[in-house]
């Protein structure tokens, strides 16, 4: 194939050209960030659809996989669990961050930081337990996902739990 | 539909909307009976489920760090986090 010059005002003139349709004013690095910016964009034959279902994990676990096939992007997230017996919860301190709710957020072009001044957060996670703590984490994997990775940092998603969820994304 | 989710020899998860392999609602059933009467596991220790006997094995759990302090945020952060939108 043939090589070609371009101008780096031609590369800005088309990578403005993205971040108006991506609405992010980040930089964009040629090429791999500009195929990542134009295959986050919505268009003709994609839809934003939600993909409702449960999860009951086997064991303590501090990653609960939600499955979510056919999806190309993530977008956000919600869960929380039923049951919850409050009163043996709240008296087992072994207990105390376990997750029972949880919202993630993707706004532009990369999962919205909790925590601005860390870079290597790749989106927001919040998540609630009965004491009325919240915490702050990752939305661990998404890209062209069959399962979105929700949690980390020890905070655990309990064993015989079922947790509810809506994913937001794009097919 | 009912999906059981398998690591390895072990099932990790059941669900229901989408997942793994697809099973049968009586199938779900005794699963989520058997998950939600597992034994407690002593200290240090984690029991997996085995996907083909159904039987509890007992392995080590590693120990998993505690959730830095700096990450339990007051309810202002955290509305701020929902509701304040992206900078």
């Amino acid at each position: 194939m043939a090589n070609y010059v371009v101008s780096g005002a031609d590369l800005t003139a088309v990578a403005d050209a993205i971040r108006s349709k991506s609405g992010t004013d980040a930089a964009l690095v040629f090429p791999a960030g500009f195929v990542g910016a134009i295959g986050e964009i919505i268009g003709g034959g994609e839809y934003v659809t939600a993909v409702f279902g449960e999860v009951t994990p086997a064991s303590d676990t501090i990653y609960l996989n939600i499955p979510v096939a056919g999806m190309t992007t993530i977008v956000g997230t919600f869960g929380t669990t039923e049951n919850v017996d409050w009163e043996t919860y709240n008296k087992d301190a072994g207990y105390d961050y376990y997750n029972t709710v949880w919202i993630s957020t993707r706004t532009k072009a990369a999962w919205w930081p909790c925590n601005a001044m860390d870079l290597s957060w790749e989106g927001c996670f919040l998540s609630g337990n009965a004491n009325g703590h919240s915490y702050k984490n990752g939305v661990t994997s998404y890209t062209n996902p069959t399962n979105v990775k929700i949690g980390g940092n020890g905070y655990k998603f309990k064993a015989g739990w079922t947790y509810h969820y809506v994913v937001f994304g794009v097919k | 539909m009912y999906y059981k989710n398998t690591e390895d020899a072990y099932i990790v998860s059941i669900s229901k909307g989408a997942g793994e392999i697809e099973i049968s609602a009586a199938e779900y059933k005794d699963i989520l009976a058997i998950i939600r009467s597992a034994p407690a596991a002593p200290d240090g220790y984690i029991y997996l489920l085995r996907a083909d006997t159904l039987d509890w094995e007992l392995a080590e759990n590693p120990p998993e760090p505690e959730p830095p302090a700096d990450e339990d945020i007051d309810e202002a952060e955290a509305y701020n986090i929902i509701f304040g939108g992206a900078e």
